[in-house]
């Protein structure tokens, strides 16, 4: 029988299938069609049934669809400003100019963040060198409150990452929750200083606007090196 | 667009879940309940009264050791915010204003129901809570009084009270109730806020009149294809067996797990919150 899976720890690191996430989506949306649409599974079962009046076709969300980041808008209306690994302020759009590979992780994840790192010096390893001059890095943590700029620091050496290409950088809790919004993120604080979250890498244009994306781990990154191509000099 | 067939097909799938899910259900206990002493010695904000503590057990349990989520007490607008509080707002906030935000912000239907950007008109009564408002809107609202939106847990601990009891045993009529009017077509002008009676807390409207906004709507992974394994089983597991007196809670977080930052709906609002702390 088919399940919902609405939650994971990230520890476990899921397998590749692009088919399934899709899947996994459309159940949440028809879930959430349900939900609005009158419950008809749930009224058959407890009588008495709830008036089936239809609602207008409008009740539902404007634009239900998957929760991907491109939208041809650059992130970078957000305010949000970051403190990276030195202890400096930073503003979001601090990359402004460049191709910005943006990715949103925590500093004690034990290994789906590690896979993440992998998988974006992957996409970098892919592109040649004069792309791989251009793009950023920009990792943003959503654990504030231990990822601190010794902690981002000790990441920076930790995944020998090359600091010009590189920048490790946390917010507000609000500034995260509002970047996870614009990019499509999902996360929520677990038990032992865990997070439950999904993995996305974006692929933001050299304005800010996300222009391509690379969700779940592992995942075939030919579509984002190509992107990429098309915003670099070659 | 070739995923809507692919989402009808999960309707029925869904259906099936529910079904089952009814077929199974179980005893989930309340948590303990919150003194309504601690209620009354409060000093909330004006507006807001206060909330809590409690524990919410969870609909979907990240592990099988993390079963309760603790809710520190907290305040709570005893009303969603209504269209004349968020017309004041975008009146000193054109940054917020109909046709204004960028579009990754609020959707084309922000407020549209309005008569014009800093009118209401007659399909949205100065006392009828706002909708088509984006989170970013809603949260931008709230921090402009200095406070925030709730969180999903302090949300579902406050709709958890009925009248008299702040985490009353199951009650299959009561969220009859809830369900029914998810059910219901949204009417074409909301009614005021504060019809109805308020719950334990002193606060109305949880149910049957607008869904609402909370912080981190986001905060559900649907959407990076994880994989089934054992821990997997158990999150599945809780939705097949769930009490079936959690649905109307189950709908909702379906509902946000649904949702974006900058979309807007003609039946989704919110309404503001604060920490005891916040002076």
């Amino acid at each position: 029988m088919k399940t919902l899976h609405v939650s994971s720890p990230c520890l476990r690191i899921p397998s590749p299938s692009p088919r399934r996430a899709t899947d996994l989506r459309a159940i949440a949306l028809a879930i959430a069609a349900a939900a609005l649409l009158g419950l008809s599974g749930c009224s058959r079962a407890e009588p008495p049934s709830p008036p089936q009046t239809g609602p207008a076709p409008s009740a539902l969300p404007s634009e239900p669809a998957a929760p991907s980041a491109i939208s041809g808008e650059s992130i970078y209306v957000l305010k949000t400003s970051l403190t990276d690994h030195t202890g400096a302020t930073v503003p979001l759009d601090l990359f402004r100019g460049h191709p910005v590979l943006i990715a949103m992780f925590y500093g004690t994840c034990p290994a789906a963040c590690p896979t993440l790192t992998r998988d974006i010096k992957n996409v970098l390893e892919l592109s040649t060198p004069a792309q791989r001059a251009d793009v950023r890095v920009l990792m943003v943590s959503f654990d504030p409150a231990r990822d601190t700029p010794a902690a981002l620091k000790a990441l920076t050496e930790k995944h020998k990452v090359d600091p010009q290409t590189w920048r490790f950088a946390t917010g507000s809790d609000s500034g995260v929750r509002e970047l996870a919004a614009v990019l499509g993120v999902q996360y929520r604080k677990i038990e032992k200083g865990e997070y439950s979250h999904s993995t996305k890498i974006v692929l933001l244009d050299r304005t800010g606007a996300a222009v391509a994306e690379l969700e779940g781990l592992g995942q075939p990154p030919d579509a984002l090196v190509a992107k990429l191509k098309t915003l670099s000099p070659p | 667009m070739n995923r809507r067939p692919r989402q009808i097909a999960a309707l029925f799938t869904i259906s099936a879940l529910v079904l089952v899910a009814t077929a199974r259900s179980e005893t989930a206990s309340a948590g303990p309940p919150a003194t309504p002493s601690a209620a009354r010695t409060s000093t909330p904000r004006p507006g807001m009264v206060g909330v809590g503590p409690g524990v919410l057990k969870l609909l979907d349990p990240p592990t099988t050791a993390q079963t309760e989520e603790r809710v520190a007490r907290f305040y709570l607008d005893r009303a969603p915010v209504t269209n004349a509080q968020y017309l004041a707002f975008v009146k000193s906030r054109r940054e917020w204003q109909r046709g204004v935000p960028p579009r990754i912000l609020a959707d084309t239907h922000y407020l549209q129901h309005w008569e014009n950007p800093l009118t209401l008109g007659e399909r949205a009564l100065p006392e009828g809570p706002v909708v088509r408002v984006s989170w970013f809107g809603a949260k931008a609202y709230c921090e402009a009084r200095g406070v925030r939106l709730p969180t999903e847990a302090e949300w579902e601990l406050a709709a958890r009270a009925s009248e008299r009891d702040p985490a009353p045993a199951a009650d299959p009529k009561r969220e009859q109730a809830i369900l029914a009017w998810y059910g219901q077509a949204t009417p074409a002008r909301l009614g005021p806020v504060m019809q109805g009676r308020a719950n334990f807390w002193g606060v109305h409207d949880l149910h049957g009149l607008i869904w609402e906004w909370v912080g981190d709507f986001n905060n559900r992974v649907v959407s990076d294809g994880r994989r089934t394994d054992e821990a997997f089983v158990c999150g599945g597991g809780t939705l097949t067996s769930a009490d079936k007196t959690k649905y109307a809670s189950f709908m909702r977080m379906a509902f946000r797990a649904s949702l974006r930052g900058h979309y807007t709906s003609p039946n989704l609002g919110f309404r503001c919150a604060a920490d005891t702390g916040t002076p």
